[in-house]
This record gives C-alpha cells, structure tokens and sequence, in this order.
C-alpha cells in the first residue's frame, strides 16, 4: 500500500518522459547527429565549411543575424522603455487609449504583420507612393527593404516585451524613494542613474534577452525583406537546396546560441533579488498642466495610436481590394466583398483555413493533455529527474521555429520507435506534431501557473472528505486551473493557427496552413485574398487576447 | 471495544534526513480533546497529517481503535480535518462545500441538504448556504470548514490551527464554541496548536513537543504545576529558574542552599516525576512569578531583595528583583499591595509547596 502513490508518479511521468525523449530531445539529438555524421562516418566537415575563413558566407550570416539582434533589443529598448515611462509617470490627453492599445503589435502573426508593412513602406507601399506623388518627386522618397526593414518590424514587434517588463517595473518604484532622493538634494540625472535605473536593470537585462533570442528566430522579416545572409534563412537554404547536413549543422549552433540564452537567463531570473515593494503605493502620475506641453503630448499620443493600428488597417484595406487590380496607384483602386465570400465558398481557398484549424485543433488538445499532466508532475508530485523534465519541457521556447522544422525533418524522414515505425515527413501528421512540440511551453506554464496558485490543502480536504484522486482531480482541481488551461490553450491555438516558420519546412500538399497559403498567394499579387487571410487571423487573435484577458480576470477575482 | 481511540506507536518520520517527527508513542482516549502543543517547526502538523494519512510514517504504525491505519490512504480513513487554511473549494458555495462529503458517500439528495442545514445550523451559519466562499469573513470561512469536516461524522475530528488566521477577540470566542461543540458530540478531536494559552483552556490532554519529541503528556494542570522538564516549565506560562543544592531532603520536606547564603525549604512531594534528590545534588528551582508574594516581616522562606524594575500592566504588578546575585521575577496582583519602586529592599516569601525541584544534569533549558 505504501507503493500506491509511488506507482502513480510513475504512471503519470513515464509517458511524459516518453514524449519529451521522442519528441524534442530525440530531434534535438538527430540534427546534432546529422550535423557530425555523413554518410555513416563522423566528420566535422560540415563545421569546417561553417567557419571557413575563405568562403565565409555562413559566418557572414551569423554575423548578420547578431548585428540584427543586438540593434533589435537596442531599438525595442528605447521605443519600450520610453513609451512605459511616459505612460506610467505622466497623466495626458490620449494616456488611457495609448495604452490599452500598446500591445496590439502581439496580435499581429509574423507574416502577416511583416506584410502589411511593405504594403506600406516598401517601394511601392502606400506611404512612399503618397510622398512621391505628394511632392511631385522623380521617385519614391525612401523604402524598406533589407537589414533596416527588418529592424523596422522587429522594433515594432518586439518593444512589446520591454514595454510590458519596463511597465511592471515602474509601477513597483516606490516614489517616495524618488522624492526623497530629490528632497536630499539629487538632481533629475542624478536619480535617474542612482535611483530608477538600477530598480530597472532585472526587467531591462530580462527583456534584452529575450528579444535577442526571438530576433535570433526570426524568419519571416529576412525572408519577405530579402535578408538571405540571417542563419534562419540559410537554415531553409541549405534545406531546400538539399544539403541536410549543413542544415543540420547551422541549426545546432543556432539551438546552442539560443540555449544558451536559455539558461542563461534561468541563472539570471534564479539569482536576481526580490525587493520588497512597499505596500499600498499607487503610482502617482504627474499631471501635465502646461497647456502647450499637454497639447504637444496630445497629438502626439494620437499620432502614436495612428501607428499602432495602421498595420492592422492597412491589412483591412487591402483585405477588400480586387486582386491584380493594385498596380501603380497609391492606394488599391478596386474593392469588394468577394475575397472573404471566397476564403469560404471556394475550396480551394477553403482548404488552407481547415487545414489550420484542424492542425492547430489536434495540437492544442495534445498541448492540453500534456501540459495538464506536466504541470501537475511537475508542481504536486516527487520524483527524481524533476529538474531536468523541466528543462527538457522548456526547451522548445528557446528553439527557433526553423530548428525545430529541422529537428523534426532528420528525426522523422526514417521510421522510428516513436512513430509507430512510420515515416513522418512528408504526411499530414508531422505539422501538428510541429505545433505541438512549439507550444509545449505555452500551455505546461499557464497551466503551472494556475497550479502553484492552488492552495495544496485543498486537494487533501476533498481526500479527507472520502474523495478519490480521479474525483478530486475531475471535481476540484481542474475547475480550479481551468482558466489557465484554458488562456493557455487558446493562445497556443490561434499561434498554431498563425504558425508559418516550421511550417514552411514541413508542409505537404494536403496539409498546406494558412500561413503558406497567404505566402503563395502574396507570391501570384493576389494581395487582396492573402490579405483576407491575414485578417482573419488577426481577428481570431484579438478575440482570444480579449477573452483570455477576460478569464485571467475572472480567476484573481475568485482567488481566496 | 477499547478505550484507546487512536494510537501511535513508536512513530518516526524523515523528511530526507530532516527527523520531524522522533519515536512517537501515544493513546488517545475516546471523546477527549486531546491537544499537541509546541513551538513552530517541532512535528505537530506532521504527526497530525499522518494521522489523517496525508504523510506516512518512516518508522512505526497508527492504529484506530484495534485497526492499523497506518498506510490506509487518507479518502478512507474517516478522518474530518480543519486545516490551518480551512482549504475550502473556491468554486463552491458554501452549502456545495458541507455537502462534499456527503456526495462522495452517495447519502441521497433529501437527507444531504437535511444534513447540510443541521450542519451549518450548528456552526451558525444558517443562512449562509448560497454564499460564495470569497464573500465570507475569516470566521465564517473558519465555521464553513468546521461543518463541512463534522457532517461526514468523522470517527475523529483533527483541527490544525484552526484559529490562528482570527483576531484575538474572534479567537477566543471559537475557541470556547469548538469546545462546546466537541463536547456536546463527544467527538474523540486531534488538536495542534502553538499557543499554550489556548492549549490550556482547550484540552483535556496535551502532549508538549520539542525537536519532533514529546517531552510530557498530561493534563493542563499536571502540565502546569508538574512540569516534566525545563523546556516545558518554560514553554507553559512563565516561571523563574535556578541553580540550587539539595542540603538535606526527607520525606516531607527539603532544604535547599541557593549559593552561600539564600536557604529555603521546599516541599519534598514538589519535584518532577521519578526523581529523588539526596543530599549534596545540584538541582534546579522553577518556580512562576505569580507564586511568590512580596510580605512585610521576615520568616521562614522569606528572602530579601532589592526590585530593579517595577512594571504596572493594570491586572498585575511586574517586578524584576535581584536577590544576591539571582534575578526573579515576581507578579502580584494589580490591586491591594501598595507599588514598590525602583531601589526599594523588599522581603519575598517563596512558599515551600508552589517550587519544584527538577534534575540539574536536565539542560533542556529553553
Ligand atoms: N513536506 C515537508 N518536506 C520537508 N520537510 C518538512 C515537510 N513538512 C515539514 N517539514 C519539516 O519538519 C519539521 C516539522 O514541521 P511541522 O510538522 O510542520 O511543524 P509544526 O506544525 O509543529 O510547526 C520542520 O522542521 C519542517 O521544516
Ligand atoms: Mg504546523
């Protein structure tokens, strides 16, 4: 009896175990394989090649890829930091609306977001055009193209993880710190450098690693700006070109990079120093009484929420436009309805949408049986090799979407154990397992989170009371962290839903997504019905951040 | 049918190497409340969650009544607990939450919301029953988990600090209301508690606890004035120690030398238990502060000395008073006594039956 609940963890954790083996180390472990083994002999010529000082194309696009990086978390840096400072110290006309819609960028899906911005900067975007024409000029006054379209999106996407982390910072800045280095006779720089900065610093180096490593990631931007010199789009080069091992070999030193980051940042977050916040403190914003100041902040604020939603209205616009119609013009000529009649009548437009939805459908639920599991092994149940489960789950976030297409490709273009002998590449099959293995992450922290939240006492009461386990676990625990399970399981949808990156890689005929559809028909100038596309993703993205927002919500509400 | 109700035997438990709970050995009567009391840290959440077959043991077995229950999982034990927490279910309201019991044992609809209401009735809470748990006060949540772990008719009740998340008035109140109902039940109750005051009203028995050990099992009176070691003459109440030797001891009464000069008698029946001191043993004297009484003329047991600090705290006069070279303190009533200051000489009366004589070599000091 006493080996009952010791045959429980075991139930629980050998499948886990199971799948996190077969699933992300063992395609880990392949690409690494493939990377030192050609032709059945160990070679490092593939990594020779790599750092070859004479042919340096590849060492070239390492090195892009960290200059695009590092300028990345510098520019994201200054746009968030300076956009969570004036929206947490100082009260203006157009404050409240700013920064409700300050994170909207998140809701754009990579693709789509990088399109609708050569829909409006690229040579023939829409705001050069209007320049051009405005001023009468020769040709377009400047376009995106490139390393600098490339920082340009990244910015714009990325400021949100300094933005959100710089934001719960200053709101935790005791002012009375403030004022009394100013009431001690500090000058304004004097407590910027002694007094907020370094209460800054823990969400600053936080945030800088976490944007180096999604810029690292990143695939689209370099693909539609012509960018081929990154590591991720050597990565689809050399795969499409048919050279797996190179492949393999840039993907594992991409994954030790990000890995790196990864612990890295686990060591910072581990070692960093919880300081007291004292209680009560509500942030006083400083009103803005000057009125040409208040003025100047106003339209300013206006101009900013403008940017913010241009993209999305953008990709709106030219959602309703005729395909082929846009040409020269400044903006589409032609509009009508039928691109949204046909994304659903039409079959072939059809195809994509249920592709995506049933990928990403199969995934979320596998996410949500795993990560439920997960996380209760993890958060309630004792067993060795806790740590490094862990690890193994948190793996995937620090993957770039690329390696992990990768990683699947040269652990599944063979039969093997974990697939029922089967070959997964080239079915329908590997892109859900694609999206599953990326959002593992996602759905296991929300549902941990949810977990930790739960007060331990409440399950032995139910057990104290006569319930079984399964009772218990049915009746008390999952109502409870179903609202984490649930935002959990949502996002992890709608990004399956977005997903393009490893899709690329591992779609087949029949299981063309969204996302590669959108790519295809950019490709033939059908912009309207890509665009169509593009908003429907964004729309599911919208309604699942509000609804979740919602849930999370409900859930401090409830909180005991 | 025996009169034990659960029984500990030789009960040990690890947590790795960390020893919580050391070679427990216990028998818990039917109907008492039976009360573990110790400082934070000292096993009792432990001991009570092995009963309750949350933990269990490294070493040994628990038995209720004839039955070994020592690795019986906690959903079959019969056991109702109030935790620390109270551990109610977020998502239920308050007459959902009594009732969980009751569902799980498939007693049928009629007789569940018939019991519920008796239930909350008892704890006063009737009413209440479509309250959500979040839109109740402490004490209310605190009475939620009281019906909900006594409505299943537990074979015994085990309360874990239930009152500790009150306020001290509220604390007092339920703690009397606990009490009452357990009589009135007659309900065999597991108590843990860290506060000796609580204890003291509570109990019909407490087991004392230190380091995972229990140091005495008695009654709140033996526990009181027959202190079995130091730790718990200090731990309960308060009380003045020092070193002495036994000059003479006989059957009914012991001299002892405090010192070159101090000599008093002390009753030879007021000594811990098993010890019987002979001439020449170095001893120590506990005696509480409240037991000494400040008088005008010498005599016998009436030593002199000068009072350092006085403290008025309204019911008592506090006085700390140095008497060669040993510090007591000394606690007479409020009213009556006029105030001594300060620099004052002053005579105390130690009376020879309110001191015990406790082992030297015992270093258990707190
Ligand atoms: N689950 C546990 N894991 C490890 N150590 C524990 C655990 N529970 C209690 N302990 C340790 O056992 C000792 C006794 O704890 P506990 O029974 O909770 O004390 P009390 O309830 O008297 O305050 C403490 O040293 C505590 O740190
Ligand atoms: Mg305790």
């Amino acid at each position: 009896m006493k080996w009952r609940r010791t045959i429980i963890t075991y139930l629980i954790i050998s499948p886990l175990i199971y799948i996190l083996i077969g699933y992300v180390f063992y395609p880990l472990f392949s690409t690494f394989v493939a990377s030192v083994m050609h032709d059945g002999a160990f070679s490092l010529e593939k990594y020779r090649q790599f750092f070859d000082l004479k042919n340096f194309s590849n060492l070239k696009a390492l090195f892009t890829s960290i200059y695009i990086s590092v300028l990345s978390v510098i520019f994201s840096g200054i746009v968030g930091v300076l956009l969570a400072f004036l929206l947490s110290r100082y009260e203006f006309p157009g404050r409240k609306i700013l920064s409700s819609l300050a994170v909207l960028p998140m809701a754009l899906p990579p693709l789509v977001g990088v399109y609708a911005f050569v829909f409006l900067f690229s040579e023939s975007g829409i705001i050069p055009r209007a320049l051009k024409e405005l001023f009468g000029l020769a040709a377009v006054p400047f376009k995106l193209r490139g390393i600098p379209g490339v920082l340009v999106v990244h910015t714009f996407t990325m400021y949100v993880y300094f933005y959100l982390m710089a934001s719960t910072a200053f709101s935790a800045l005791d002012p009375s710190l403030e004022e009394a280095a100013y009431n001690l006779g500090a000058n304004r720089f004097t407590v910027w450098r002694k007094v907020i900065l370094p209460m800054l610093t823990p969400a600053l180096v936080a945030a800088s690693l976490l944007v180096f490593m999604v810029s690292m990631a990143s695939y689209t931007a370099p693909l539609i700006f012509g960018v081929e010199r990154t590591l991720t789009m050597q990565i689809y080069i050399s795969r499409t070109n048919g050279d797996l091992a190179m492949a393999a070999t840039q993907s594992t030193l991409l994954s030790m990079v990000s890995i790196s980051f990864l612990i890295f940042m686990r060591w910072y977050q581990s070692r960093r120093i919880y300081r007291s916040v004292s209680k009560g403190v509500v942030t006083q914003r400083t009103e803005l009484k000057n009125p040409v100041v208040r003025y100047v902040a106003g339209i300013t604020a206006i101009i900013l929420v403008f940017i913010l939603l241009l993209p999305i209205l953008t990709l709106v616009l030219v959602s309703f436009s005729v395909d082929y119609a846009w040409t020269v013009q400044i903006l589409p000529p032609k509009y009508t309805l039928a691109n949204y009649a046909k994304l659903f009548s039409n079959p072939r437009t059809w195809e994509p949408i249920k592709n995506s939805l049933v990928m990403s459908g199969i995934a979320t639920a596998a996410n949500i049986i795993f990560g439920i599991a997960a996380a209760y092994a993890i958060v309630r149940m004792y067993f060795k090799g806790k740590n490094l489960m862990d690890i193994l789950i948190m793996l995937p976030w620090a993957l770039p979407g690329t390696v992990i297409g990768i990683n699947l490709i040269t652990a599944f273009n063979r039969p093997t154990l974990f697939t029922a002998n089967n070959i997964l590449v080239g079915t329908f099959w590997i892109m859900p397992l694609a999206y599953f293995v990326r959002h593992i992450p996602l759905v296991y922290r929300s549902t941990s989170a949810a977990l930790m939240q739960l007060d331990p006492n409440i399950e032995e009461a139910a057990l104290n009371l006569g319930a079984t386990w399964g009772y218990t676990f049915r009746r008390v625990v999952l109502p409870l962290i179903s609202p984490g399970i649930i935002s959990g399981a949502l996002l992890a949808f709608v990004q399956g839903i977005g997903e393009f990156v490893a899709s690329i890689l591992l779609y087949t005929p029949s299981s063309r997504p969204i996302s590669v559809a959108i790519y295809e028909h950019m490709y033939r100038f059908e912009f309207g019905t890509a665009s169509a596309y593009g908003v429907l993703q964004v729309l599911l993205i919208i309604i699942v951040l509000l609804v979740t927002g919602q849930f999370s919500e409900k859930a401090s509400q409830s909180a005991i | 049918m025996t009169l034990s109700h659960v029984k500990l035997k030789n009960v040990t438990k690890y947590f790795k190497d960390v020893k919580a709970v050391d070679n427990v050995n216990l028998e818990i009567k039917k109907g008492e409340l039976f009360t573990f009391l110790g400082p934070s840290g000292c096993g009792k959440t432990t001991i009570l969650r092995m009963i309750a077959g949350f933990y269990y043991p490294t070493e040994g077995s628990i038995y209720f009544g004839d039955k070994d229950v020592t690795y019986l999982p906690a959903n079959r034990r019969n056991a109702g607990m109030v935790f620390q927490s109270y551990a109610l279910f977020p998502h239920l309201s308050v007459e959902e939450n009594v009732a969980f019991g009751l569902k799980v044992r498939k007693v049928p609809q009629k007789e569940q919301k018939e019991m519920v209401k008796r239930a909350l009735e008892m704890v006063k809470l009737a009413g209440y029953e479509k309250r959500r748990i979040d839109q109740l006060s402490g004490g209310q949540q605190q009475r939620v988990a009281l019906a909900r772990a006594l409505v299943i008719k537990p074979t015994i009740l085990l309360l874990d600090e239930p009152l500790s998340n009150l306020d001290a008035k509220l604390r007092e109140e339920t703690r009397w209301e606990i009490r009452k109902l357990q009589k009135e039940l007659g309900i065999t109750t597991i108590y843990v508690t860290h506060d000796q005051s609580e204890a003291m009203a509570m109990s019909d028995r407490i087991a004392v606890m230190e380091g995972g050990k229990i140091q005495q099992v008695g009654t709140p009176e033996e526990i009181y004035f027959k202190p079995a070691n130091r730790f718990v003459a200090s731990f309960i109440g308060k009380t003045n120690f020092f070193e002495a030797v036994i000059e003479d001891f006989s059957h009914d009464s012991a001299l002892v030398r405090v010192g070159d000069e101090i000599i008093f008698w002390v009753d030879s029946t007021c000594r811990q238990d098993g010890y019987i001191p002979y001439r020449g043993d170095r001893v120590a004297i506990s005696i509480r502060p409240e037991a000494m009484e400040i008088v005008d003329r010498p005599g016998k047991n009436v030593v002199k000395g000068r009072v350092r600090l006085a403290e008025f705290t309204g019911v008592t006069m506090e006085y700390e008073v140095e008497m060669r070279g040993i510090t007591l303190h000394i606690s007479t009533p409020g009213i009556g006594k006029e105030k001594k200051s300060p620099g004052d000489e002053i005579l105390v009366h130690l009376p020879p039956r309110n001191m015990l004589i406790m082992r030297g070599d015992d270093n258990e000091m707190a």
